[in-house]
């Protein structure tokens, strides 16, 4: 074939297989004023994803003030700088720009996406929300009562009381266990001054992480980083959180309610983000309940025996606790042989362990499936955001595969034999099961 | 020659980026002998793509007395073929990295995959294995009616919300079949028989009923190609689907107030039906902008008005469903603000409706709605999958892709009389069904 068309037709051919074989390139961004952010640029689409966290979330509101981060939080985009809430979210719809910022567990984090011909305006209302926000009287009650309404609307799930009840048993007296939406009472004694003092000392420049993709360049990305977070405060007033300890027995509750079918959440402790096993832990977790249709617990309650419309385990990993966590509904007859073919297939994970050709397969899908985590510029940006919040360093994309691939059957088997025992499991139930047995049964949940 | 050639190449590189006229996603297609429609939509972003296949059949065709029977097909899809047994579909997808699954609507049957790009070949081989060699086995026919009710618990059964769901459902479409529930009843799910599952499944499911729709990291004719490669040889006999009963409900507001002591907010929910609209017109986009117009964001009117002025709600919110293959339909709902009552609440919107349509709406407003959903356009093609789903679902629902990709455009056309007239017609349809969910015996 002629040289010259070779070249192009390689040339044609050639940023598609590099994009195919590679993770996209992540640039570390400093702001005159040192201000950092991690930036994956990308001009496909005339859009930008912007996100950041501060950390310190939930777990910072004391018992007493319960829900105060949440509706902090929620405050920042009703009227900031010279823009009352109505001025402030007419401007912002009037350029499709959306601004959301929400209080987590443990940190408060902020998404922005906008189309690039708006960037300027974005950035502008994004900075005011930050720096200066309203927080009118008007907003702050009517913001608080939607609270209420949400709390209602909540309590009355299944799914939620379980949760609550499972979480207030594991994490007991720790901040963990608050609700993030906050008590009636708690609500109705929040002032205007608490969030005020809130938002000044959880808003700072030192614990404050930044995440952006899409069509911007780092050139103009740096300075941005000072008109935005600059005016913030240099250093956060945050309560030191102590790690969650976990009570010496494993519990089984119920929450009454009447229904056809159960509830049930179950969870034991898992280890840590940053340890060595994390993903001998992620394969585990594959094998016996995360890994969909082809998982041990979903193929022999629903595929075998038509128990359940499913069950699946997680690993969910917070910065004071790990948690093995798992869920599953069944009609009120059925929970007490669902219980013990769970307890069946999950001692029989404990005893024996994994098979290496189920251990491959759960690395030929965690490897495999790492590009449907990247697929529009806000999963990337949450990617980034994800790995700066959780210290996971910047090559951890790019060594993702090899680290999933270089766990062996050993450090899986030792996983299990640590973490994965059916004894350590705690139960919470909301519906009205047959022939189970509890330590702690609730008439009703408050509110 | 080989100037000739280079020249040629340069002039691609410079057209494929740059289309002539703003669309919203650009897709290609190609439609097979046996008239399987292909539609192949770029987007380079990830290493990754989407594999939808859209049968165009779906809880609307129903046999009588067989509520849920393509919603019962879509799970037996799982359930093995001759040469793939029973799991592992499931197996290979996720030892190729990608995630699987399926859904049933009123109008189609929707089963999709998204993985890496360069894997996609598999799933052309395991979605054209099932669309012609499904076993059906009687055992596993009669397990899945399990896993099934329990869904039916989980969604329906066990949720004041799913109940009122139905009751509404019923309420607003009388006889039509959108009336019955997409999960089915719970004594026809009992019923289901596995020759009565293959009945359907040779009945709707072949080659002339199917779309492909691949969204992601791909090469149109490299998609095309493999279409003919495995779905290709398939020649089913094909059925046309029987067009949907003409609308016969009684003119009225049916009203379904249910209580339920599990309860603990109430909320209001306003439906419409309007068969006299015409599908895919102006007038029925109309009933879009209105709902943008009203409740879109934080800005929507009536949000504004209740929310934010009167303080009496805590959320509201409006849509239109114009992508469809019965009537066009039109729904709005609210939550009372503490203290305020479900009722009040529901009477004060519905005044508010009655003095805005008095009044008039200012052309600002309108225009205002429009661009917010014209950007929205935009931010639609930052996703895998739901590009295929969009465009899927219309082509499913009996339209042409066109619809989609000169939507922003017949967005414009739609003028602030359009939108007025939408509120007019709400606001005197014959059609309606008024619910209200609420706490107590």
């Amino acid at each position: 074939m002629n040289r010259l068309i070779l070249f192009f037709l390689l040339l044609l051919l050639w940023p598609v297989h590099a994009h195919a074989e590679s993770t996209p390139v992540i640039q570390r961004i400093k702001s005159p004023k040192g201000l950092e952010a991690w930036l994956i640029e990308d001009h496909k689409l005339p859009l930008i994803a912007f996100q950041f966290a501060f950390e310190g979330g939930v777990e910072t509101d004391s018992p007493d003030k319960q829900g105060l981060s949440v509706l902090m939080a929620s405050l920042l985009t009703q009227g900031a700088g010279s823009y009352d809430e109505k001025a402030f979210q007419d401007a912002l719809a009037a350029a499709s720009i959306a601004l959301d910022v929400e209080a987590g567990r443990d940190r408060i984090t902020g998404t922005m996406k906008t189309l690039a011909r708006n960037k300027d305006e974005a950035f502008k209302f994004l900075a005011l929300a930050l720096t200066s926000p309203r927080f009118e009287q008007s907003s702050f009650v009517r913001l608080k009562r939607q609270m209420q309404t949400l709390r209602k609307i909540q309590s009355a799930k299944p799914a939620w009381m379980s949760r609550y009840t499972l979480y207030r048993h594991i994490f007991q007296a720790h901040p963990y266990s608050q609700r993030a939406l906050g008590t009636a009472q708690s609500l109705e004694a929040l002032t205007r001054e608490d969030i005020k003092t809130h938002h000044a000392n959880l808003l700072a420049r030192d614990n404050l992480s930044v995440a952006v993709v899409g069509a911007i360049t780092a050139q103009e990305l740096a300075p941005l980083l000072d008109q935005i977070f600059g005016a913030l405060p240099e250093k956060s007033t945050r309560p030191n959180i102590p790690p969650v300890v976990w009570p010496k027995a494993p519990a089984r509750t119920l929450v009454k309610r009447q229904g056809e079918q159960t509830e049930i959440l179950f969870a034991a402790p898992m280890l840590p983000r940053h340890d060595p096993d994390w993903h001998a832990a992620q394969i585990a977790n594959y094998i016996l309940g995360g890994g969909g249709f082809t998982a041990r617990l979903m193929t022999a309650l629903r595929a075998h025996q038509g128990l359940t419309y499913g069950i699946s385990t997680d690993l969910i990993a917070m910065e004071k606790a790990s948690l093995l966590i798992g869920s599953v509904a069944t009609g009120n007859t059925q929970v007490r042989p669902a219980l013990d073919l769970l307890q069946t297939v999950w001692q029989d994970f404990y005893k024996n362990g994994a098979a290496e050709p189920e251990i491959t397969a759960a690395q030929d899908f965690l490897t495999g499936s790492l590009p449907l985590s990247l697929t529009s510029t806000d999963a990337m940006a949450a990617m980034l955001l994800a790995m700066q919040t959780q210290k996971l360093g910047m090559d951890y994309l790019a060594r993702y595969k090899e680290r999933v691939r270089a766990v062996t059957k050993d450090q899986v088997q030792r996983v299990i034999q640590k973490w994965f025992d059916p004894q350590q499991l705690s139960f919470a139930m909301a519906g009205a099961p047959d022939n189970v047995t509890f330590n702690v049964v609730y008439d009703k949940i408050d509110d | 020659m080989k100037r000739r050639l280079l020249a040629f190449i340069f002039l691609l590189t410079l057209l494929l980026p740059c289309p002539l006229k703003a669309a919203v996603f650009y897709p290609q297609t190609k439609t097979l002998d046996n008239e399987l429609q292909i539609v192949v939509v770029e987007n380079h972003l990830s290493p990754a793509a989407a594999f939808m296949l859209f049968y165009k059949v779906g809880a609307a065709d129903d046999p009588k007395g067989q509520t849920g029977l393509a919603h019962f097909l879509e799970h037996m899809m799982f359930k093995g073929t001759r040469d793939v047994p029973k799991g592992a579909f499931s197996a290979k997808i996720a030892a190729l990295g990608g995630q699987e699954n399926a859904y049933t609507t009123k109008d189609y049957t929707a089963y999709h995959t998204s993985l890496a790009a360069e894997r996609l070949e598999d799933i052309f081989a395991l979605e054209a294995d099932r669309m012609k060699n499904l076993l059906l086995d009687p055992q596993e026919t009669l397990r899945e009616r399990d896993v099934v009710l329990n869904e039916r618990k989980e969604r329906t059964d066990n949720s004041p919300q799913g109940i009122f769901a139905e009751k509404m459902n019923e309420a607003l479409y009388g006889a039509h079949p959108y009336a019955a529930p997409i999960i089915g009843k719970k004594q026809d799910i009992q019923n289901f028989t596995p020759q009565i599952v293959r009945d359907f499944y040779e009945r709707h499911y072949a080659p002339s009923r199917a779309i492909l729709v691949v969204s992601g990291a791909v090469q149109p004719q490299e998609i095309f190609a493999l279409a003919q490669k495995y779905f290709g040889e398939i020649s089913a006999p094909s059925f046309a689907a029987a067009p949907l009963p003409v609308w016969t409900r009684e003119k009225g507001t049916i009203a379904v107030e249910h209580k339920d002591e599990r309860v603990k907010q109430a909320f209001f929910v306003r439906r419409w039906v309007l068969p006299e609209i015409k599908v895919q017109s102006r007038e029925a986009l109309a009933f879009d902008v209105l709902a943008e117009l009203l409740a879109g964001g934080e800005v929507g009117l009536a949000f504004r008005h209740f929310v934010l002025d009167q303080n009496s709600a805590t959320s509201l919110s409006a849509s239109a469903d114009t992508l469809t293959r019965g009537p066009v339909s039109f729904v709005l709902s609210a939550t009372p603000a503490p203290d305020h009552d479900v009722r009040d609440l529901e009477r004060d919107v519905m005044r508010f409706l009655q003095e805005l349509a008095q009044k008039g709406l200012t052309a600002r407003t309108v225009v205002e709605a429009k661009q917010r959903m014209k950007d929205s356009a935009i931010f639609a093609r930052d996703r895998l999958m739901a590009p295929a789903q969009i465009l899927g679902a219309t082509l499913a629902a009996g339209y042409d892709l066109s619809f989609i990709e000169d939507w922003p455009e017949h967005i414009d056309t739609v003028t602030t009389k359009d939108v007025h007239q939408a509120l007019q017609t709400l606001l005197h349809a014959p059609y309606q069904a008024r619910g209200i969910l609420e706490g107590g015996a």
